[in-house]
């Protein structure tokens, strides 16, 4: 994957905020503070550009791309897509904004409709948005089972008697059915076997090749996401602990974070099987009211991490990290 | 070496469903030794996790062993119900993906740890009480003793992870059957129970074995691997062996199609096509559809070869034998 730049953003994020209310434990109880989900996250992706995002369950990696998709409101922060806040549209405009963004989601079972034929599947957003009807939306859907490989009976049968790689696959050629610019997958591989795991991720570089899309790729670990990201950035609690290009990610990480996250993978080779260095403790809990929200688990911890969030800043050239002690 | 603790000899599972008969374990033979990991690895639908289920008679309704046997210490589990139950739970526990198939939410974790030292080792009282706060202690449970009283849910995933594990190992077992025991967890959260599982197998001596689709796992754990494809073994051989060169097609793709963290090939490796359809398996080699080596010798179903070095291939044409590199810290 080639590392030019990618000049002009085609979606940011400006100090993107998330927060979900949470209920009282009962009447007379004092209201709580609402849970924030994502805090002042911020990121651009250039056109024909991936840029991976990687957490933990909790970590808010998938509010972010759902904020990105018009589907969680903001508390702060907004969303630009070609220049153009999209952050507060209204019905009518964001479904015309759903044009060139779509979602691929993890779990293909669950994202089609088993009584509709996949070709009425795929032709559905044509139709919907009255870009292509009749024979016209016929030849796309045609092109779009050959452009994700399926075969062309594909089209004629039920999303059930597909394997989860072939629906997955379907579910790929429905996002690029309205040739959108930026598709948000999250977790598009981690219910498939492993064997066919690999084909759907270089599906998705063959296809940004083909038509210059781009991706924000959610991941829960760093294994996979190497092999579709230009960038990456790790959340933790909701915010991004570090980003940078994808080879300096794992060539030098910084933050204490996304070392534990390298350590974690296991390596399929037991030649090289090692003590762990840098195992980290406990799990995501509650976040700290103040400070650095991984100081709870992190080995490097200081009284400054306790009480002050560290701010996310240029360690290296093009290289970001919120760590006090990194 | 020592005689085998869990033999399991040509066993058939089959599923009665509309469509007919379908069997998800076509002939499985397998044995686990003392002390050692044993791997077992496959994908969705390869009857891993159904094998194991059999040995631990829990295979689902409408599922049941059609012929085969399994023997414990060399006395068949499948001949007296009443026997195996008893071992089952005591000598050969299994731990789960999700804590909460082993947990009952309702509960407290101290009583339901207590009743599988009651009911196994008739232990009671204050002993019973000291045994569940060693084990706790065991796996890694801060502050057990003010703990006793929660419920499941009051812990998180990885802490019930722990306390199942704390249960299955409650009345001294001699094998652990874990299966999927991480997949659930966050990663950093599969690496503690890795170490955890590293940390009793070292200490109490167990034997285990992991069923996984991980290959990063069983090349952290394991000391022997079979692979699974379509309901039967394609390939049994030791860890390293396994790892350095691969006898079956299968197994040679899913390494390929795994690469390390550190690895970055320009394209991933792929097997063509998907696991096929229990219900519908090519005749021959179930694999063969999917397979750069397949021929025409292939639709005639390959014998379970046993060469010389432990390793047993179930091809016609395996690929290239096997060079043997293990390194001298290596336990087997």
């Amino acid at each position: 994957m080639s590392s030019e730049t990618h000049a002009a953003p085609l979606i940011e994020a400006v100090g993107l905020s998330v927060s979900y209310p949470v209920p009282r434990a009962a009447f007379w109880h004092r209201k709580p503070a609402p849970f924030r989900a994502v805090e002042d996250v911020s990121f651009s992706i250039g056109r024909g550009e991936t840029l991976g995002i990687v957490g933990e369950s909790g970590s808010g990696k998938s509010t972010i791309g759902r904020a990105l998709l018009g589907r969680v409101p903001l508390s702060s922060g907004r969303a630009v897509f070609h220049g153009r806040d999209i952050s507060n549209l209204s019905g009518g405009e964001m479904r015309r904004m759903r044009r060139h963004i779509q979602a691929v989601m993890q779990d293909p079972y669950a994202s089609l409709n088993p009584r509709m034929r996949v070709a009425d599947i795929i032709a559905e957003p044509l139709l919907v948005h009255g870009i292509a009807s009749g024979s016209e939306a016929h030849a796309r859907v045609a092109e779009l089972l050959d452009l994700v490989g399926l075969p062309a009976d594909a089209g004629a049968r039920h999303p059930g008697t597909f394997s989860g790689g072939q629906r997955q696959r379907i579910g790929i050629a429905r996002a690029l059915a309205m040739e959108p610019a930026f598709i948000v997958a999250d977790e598009p591989v981690s219910a498939l076997d492993v064997s066919v795991r690999a084909q759907i991720v270089n599906l998705f570089r063959d296809l940004q090749e083909k038509l210059g899309v781009s991706y924000l790729f959610i991941a829960h670990d760093l294994a996979i996401v190497r092999h579709v990201s230009h960038r990456i950035a790790v959340v933790y609690a909701g915010r991004i602990v570090e980003m940078s290009a994808r080879d300096d990610l794992y060539a030098t990480p910084i933050h204490p974070y996304t070392r534990a996250l390298l350590d974690a993978v296991p390596v399929p080779d037991p030649l090289h099987r090692r003590a762990r260095q840098t195992t980290i403790r406990g799990e995501l809990g509650a976040i700290p009211s103040a400070g650095c929200r991984f100081a709870p688990r992190c080995p490097l911890a200081t009284e400054q991490c306790r009480r002050e969030a560290p701010p996310l800043v240029a360690k290296a050239p093009a290289h970001l990290a919120a760590c006090w002690n990194a | 070496m020592s005689a085998p603790l869990l033999e399991i000899d040509d066993l058939v599972v089959s599923f009665t469903t509309r469509r007919g008969r379908i069997q998800a374990v076509r002939g499985v033979t397998l044995q686990v030794h003392p002390g050692e990991t044993l791997g077992v690895v496959g994908e969705s639908g390869s009857g891993k996790s159904v094998t194991m289920q059999a040995v631990m008679g829990v295979v689902d309704s409408p599922g049941a062993v059609e012929s085969g046997d399994i023997r414990w210490r060399g006395k068949s589990l499948l001949a007296s119900a009443v026997e195996a139950e008893d071992l089952r739970g005591r000598d050969i526990v299994m731990v789960f993906q999700d804590a909460m198939t082993s947990l009952d939410p309702l509960f407290p974790i101290g009583t339901q740890i207590g009743e599988v030292l009651a009911r196994h080792r008739g232990l009671k009282g204050p002993a019973a009480r000291a045994r569940i706060l060693e084990l706790l202690e065991l796996v890694g449970i801060p502050n057990a003793a003010a703990r006793l009283n929660y419920l499941p849910h009051q812990f998180s995933g990885g802490m019930r992870q722990r306390i199942m594990i704390a249960m299955a190992l409650a009345a001294d077992p001699s094998l652990l059957v874990a299966d999927e025991p991480t997949t659930a967890l966050d990663v950093t959260i599969q690496a503690q129970i890795v170490d955890l599982l590293i940390e009793l197998r070292d200490r109490l001596g167990l034997a285990i074995v992991l069923v996984t689709h991980d290959l990063g796992l069983v090349a952290e754990l394991c000391d022997r691997v079979a692979v699974m494809y379509a309901g039967r073994i394609v390939e049994v051989a030791d860890v390293w062996s396994l790892f350095a060169a691969p006898a079956h097609p299968y197994t040679a793709g899913l390494l390929r199609a795994t690469p390390a963290i550190g690895d970055l090939p320009e394209r991933l490796d792929t097997i063509e096509g998907s696991p096929p359809d229990p219900s519908d398996l090519p005749a021959g080699c179930a694999f063969r559809l999917r397979c750069p080596r397949a021929d025409a010798t292939c639709v005639v179903e390959p014998p379970m070869s046993h060469p010389d070095t432990g390793r047993s291939v179930l091809c016609w044409h395996p690929e290239p034998p096997p060079v043997t590199t293990r390194p001298e810290t290596a336990h087997v």
